[in-house]
């Protein structure tokens, strides 16, 4: 059987990029297939009109003006659910995204492309909790941490600056009476700038004198605040501020002259064989191009799944392959909450000498609240279409009430907000702080993927996706509101929302083929030999709250080492 | 009493097409039982309109109009459709230069158009979920009306081309949503590809009162007249009024904000 390369990796995000870097580095021949299109690069100038070339191999592809003009940082343009340049679908934006069944009030925040959502996530990159991952995971922390540095390095991972939000939400936090924390490991509750995967603001963004459009094309942040609408800013395309994989692992992968990326190629099928030594062992995968239509088979000596939580165990169920009770299951997503305050113009003057938060400038997120065993608070700001529809718009309640004050003196008000109001709330924008809530949930079966026993699409069965929080994980979220509006309160806010987001936002999807009964710690399937898995989706648990992308990472540097020790 | 026979005729008319039009736009795989359903749903409306106008007249009217309702066309259905979000977009942003001035329904209806893609037999196509959404509020606005909880009459002259739904005041329009959230319609007498499915209500109903804040407050209406074109043809062609009233300037290519570092560098 002739192959296509030694191994073939489904999905070019979060952790499918690195594993194709550190294995590329190791002289080993990967061919990195990716869903959706490959912006800032010149092999598709027009990626969502025209096909375009079938892959790209040379990091004299990639094109800072092409990325320019492709992130627009307009939030429609963008981050639109159905039709935006981020979103869950083909390339071709004339046709639909891809859809999934998500059958309550709710929503899956998914991007294809390469660089997967790392495009639009936020770039926080927190290590995971040390109690959360020892004596629970059939591994250490400690064996992650050289890992963590690796990929701390290689991003690089940086303490984000204080814009207005952070100074507001660390006066906030120090006036509750939390402490300060300086490090990459909290083991006690306490506040911190996020460790962010962006470049530090280059010096001469506060020089008055300086071009702003001149200093967006040097290396460095410019707290434009559109991390969540894609970044554009740097002087060539591996040298962005905010370092998606796009930016900073698949550069470097192409960079060994062994990765070969190809977009626009969907697999729908792991091929295997039953080996007289191995058993059932991956020999390829199946694929269909999403322009033309066309299937095809490609053939490796390794296979890995990098294609998320929620695709990864679809395409498992869609590939016939062994029987296992935990394909699909265990999902945990942080239970979300946001809670948002809005504060008087006189109060900022005192606190922040400007009289508004501006919540549109800096880091998405720069800011974190870590608690250990709880989870974490992340003071965010996102521009006002996207802050709008979440803050307002998006609630597991959809019966607005005013909290009675004598119940609950820290929040006035629940649920989402239409009318009138609504545009009282926005006429405020400016001056109002957010805080998201991730929580420490915990896995449990019955929460997770399945297979629409009815709806297909070009791909075969769609997954249905569910999630019901326990009594413990709605106990850690309600702590965690409360600490958030405690937070905006002491800061002075004059007025606190909480939306109560919905049970079923799937954002940091995690543990859907979890590690110990999926896969090995090796992260390599046990009813399957050769096949691995590098995305969320290996987590053992959601590591206790912090953003999971870092993880992914730093396990997919490991399992790549692993798995070339081990065939190759 | 004659305000309310005048609203129970026109919310008959309604009735009937949402009666005669189910199923029009089903899904692959279930236009049996489609037609069947159609028929139980069209049976158990006009039983509770019977009974709203039984005070005073007898319902036979009803049934004497059940034959042509059945070939209203796409056309009135469209504008049944186009009133009905227009209601909804007008009570959620009200103006002036609301959501219904900067023509939120036509997103509304054009995202629900775009928002599911099955396989068919021939190929991926979209559900059209628009028309079929318009009559779930429909109906849940019936409800409410023949449930005697509206706390403002019906009128119907607002939007003529209407239905229970449009005539009903932006705060009873938002009581007729919740009666639907809540799942307190009959899922039943719903039609495909809501019947009986109370996950894809909940879904579809947030997802209207995210998409109206999400298009109103984002650069949608900029689009000017290419904001129904294909996404890869729509063109910046106006200033974002909206977002001037706000005072955010736009994207932007930075901000001087640096107010220092809390950390230098984390300890390990």
């Amino acid at each position: 059987m002739s192959i296509d390369a030694d191994v073939i990796i489904i999905g070019a995000g979060g952790g499918g990029a690195v594993a194709a870097k550190e294995l590329g580095e190791l002289g080993i021949k990967v061919m990195l297939l990716e869903a959706g299109p490959w912006y800032g690069n010149k092999k598709w100038e027009n990626p969502n009109r025209e096909r375009g070339s079938v892959s790209s191999n040379s990091i004299d592809d990639l094109d800072i003006n092409l990325l320019r003009q492709q992130y627009t940082k307009n939030e429609h343009t963008m981050n639109a659910y159905e039709h935006g340049r981020l979103r869950w679908g083909p390339a071709d934006r004339r046709r639909p995204s891809w859809y999934r069944n998500v059958p309550k009030n709710g929503f899956i925040w998914q991007a294809t492309g390469v660089g997967g959502t790392t495009q639009h996530y936020w770039a926080n990159s927190p290590r995971a909790y040390s109690m959360a991952i020892d004596d629970v995971w059939p591994l250490s922390y400690r064996e992650l941490i050289p890992y963590y540095e690796k990929v701390e390095d290689t991003l690089p991972v940086r303490p984000a600056p204080t814009t207005a939000k952070e100074e507001l939400f660390y006066y906030g936090a120090k006036k509750s009476g939390w402490s300060m924390l300086n490090t990459l490991n909290p083991t006690s509750p306490g506040y911190r700038p996020n460790p962010n995967a962006i470049l530090h603001p280059n010096e001469q963004l506060m020089d008055p004198n300086s071009n702003l459009e001149e200093v967006s094309k040097l290396e460095g942040c410019t707290l434009c605040g559109h991390c969540v609408n894609g970044c554009p800013h740097g002087p060539s395309v591996d040298k962005v501020a905010k370092r998606p994989t796009n930016i900073s692992y698949i550069p470097l992968a192409l960079n060994t002259n062994n990765v070969e990326v190809r977009p626009n190629t969907y697999a729908t099928r792991i091929l295997t064989e039953n080996h007289p030594k191995e058993g059932i062992r991956a020999t390829g995968v199946q694929y269909r191009d999403t322009w033309t239509g066309e299937s095809g088979e490609l053939y490796a000596k390794v296979v890995i799944m990098s294609a998320g939580s929620i695709e990864s165990p679809r395409l498992w169920l869609n590939s016939d392959l062994p029987q296992n009770s935990w394909v699909g299951r265990g999902l945990t997503h942080h239970y979300w909450d946001w809670v948002t305050g809005v504060f008087d113009e006189k109060d900022l003057m005192g606190i922040l000498g400007q009289p508004h938060v501006n919540p549109f400038v800096g880091p998405t997120s720069g800011a974190r609240l870590d608690y250990p065993g709880l989870g974490c608070i992340q003071p965010a700001g996102v521009s006002p279409g996207l802050f709008a529809s979440l803050t307002f718009g998006f609630s597991e309640n959809g019966n607005p009430f005013t909290q009675n004050p004598s119940n609950n003196p820290i929040w006035n008000q629940q649920g989402r907000v239409v009318g009138h109001e609504l545009i009282e709330w926005m006429s405020n924008y400016r001056n109002t702080l957010s805080m998201m809530i991730l929580t420490d949930d915990q896995p449990n079966k019955k929460n997770g993927v399945t297979i629409d026993p009815l709806i297909k699409d070009e791909h075969g069965p769609i997954p249905m996706v569910r999630y019901t929080a326990s009594k413990e994980d709605k106990q850690k979220r309600e702590k965690l509101v409360k600490m958030a509006s405690e937070i905006l309160h002491k800061a002075g806010a004059k007025k606190i929302i909480r939306t109560d987001w919905p049970s079923h936002l799937f954002v940091h999807i995690e543990s859907t083929m979890r590690m110990g009964f999926v896969v090995d710690d090796n992260c390599e399937a046990y009813q399957v030999k050769r096949l691995f898995i590098t995305d969320n989706s290996m987590h053992f648990n959601g590591i206790g709250g912090p953003n999971p992308t870092l993880t992914t990472q730093a396990l997919a540097t490991r399992t790549a080492e692993k798995l070339a020790n081990i065939y190759f | 009493m004659d305000l309310l026979v005048n609203h129970a005729i026109k919310l008959r008319k309604i009735t009937l097409e949402i009666g005669g039009n189910v199923g029009m736009d089903k899904i692959e795989g279930e236009s049996h039982s489609n037609q069947s359903h159609r028929g139980q749903l069209f049976e158990q409306i006009k039983s509770m309109m019977s009974n709203l106008v039984s005070t005073e007249h007898s319902s036979q009217p009803v049934s004497h109009n059940n034959s042509f309702s059945v070939h209203m066309s796409d056309k009135a259905n469209s504008f049944h459709t186009k009133a009905t979000f227009m209601a909804f977009v007008d009570a959620m942003i009200p103006s002036t230069l609301g959501a219904l001035d900067l023509r939120l329904d036509e997103y509304i209806v054009w995202t629900l158009d775009n928002y599911v893609s099955i396989q068919g037999e021939w190929g991926v196509k979209n559900v059209q979920l628009s028309s079929q959404t318009a009559k779930i509020l429909d109906i849940a606005a019936f409800q409410l009306i023949s449930s005697e909880n509206v706390k403002v009459p019906p009128d119907f002259s607002t939007y003529p081309d209407g239905g229970p739904f449009s005539a009903l005041s932006p705060d009873d329009r938002f009581e007729a949503i919740r009666i639907l959230e809540d799942l307190q319609v009959d899922l039943e007498v719903l039609p495909s590809p809501y019947r009986n499915n109370s996950g894809l209500i909940k879904n579809i109903i947030t997802s209207i009162h995210q998409n109206v804040m999400f298009g109103y407050y984002s650069e949608w209406f900029s689009f000017g007249s290419t904001r129904l074109a294909y996404p890869e043809n729509r063109r910046i062609e106006r200033q974002n009024f909206i977002w001037d009233s706000l005072n955010y300037p736009g994207p932007s290519f930075g901000y001087r904000a640096v107010r220092g570092f809390l950390v230098d560098k984390f300890s390990e």
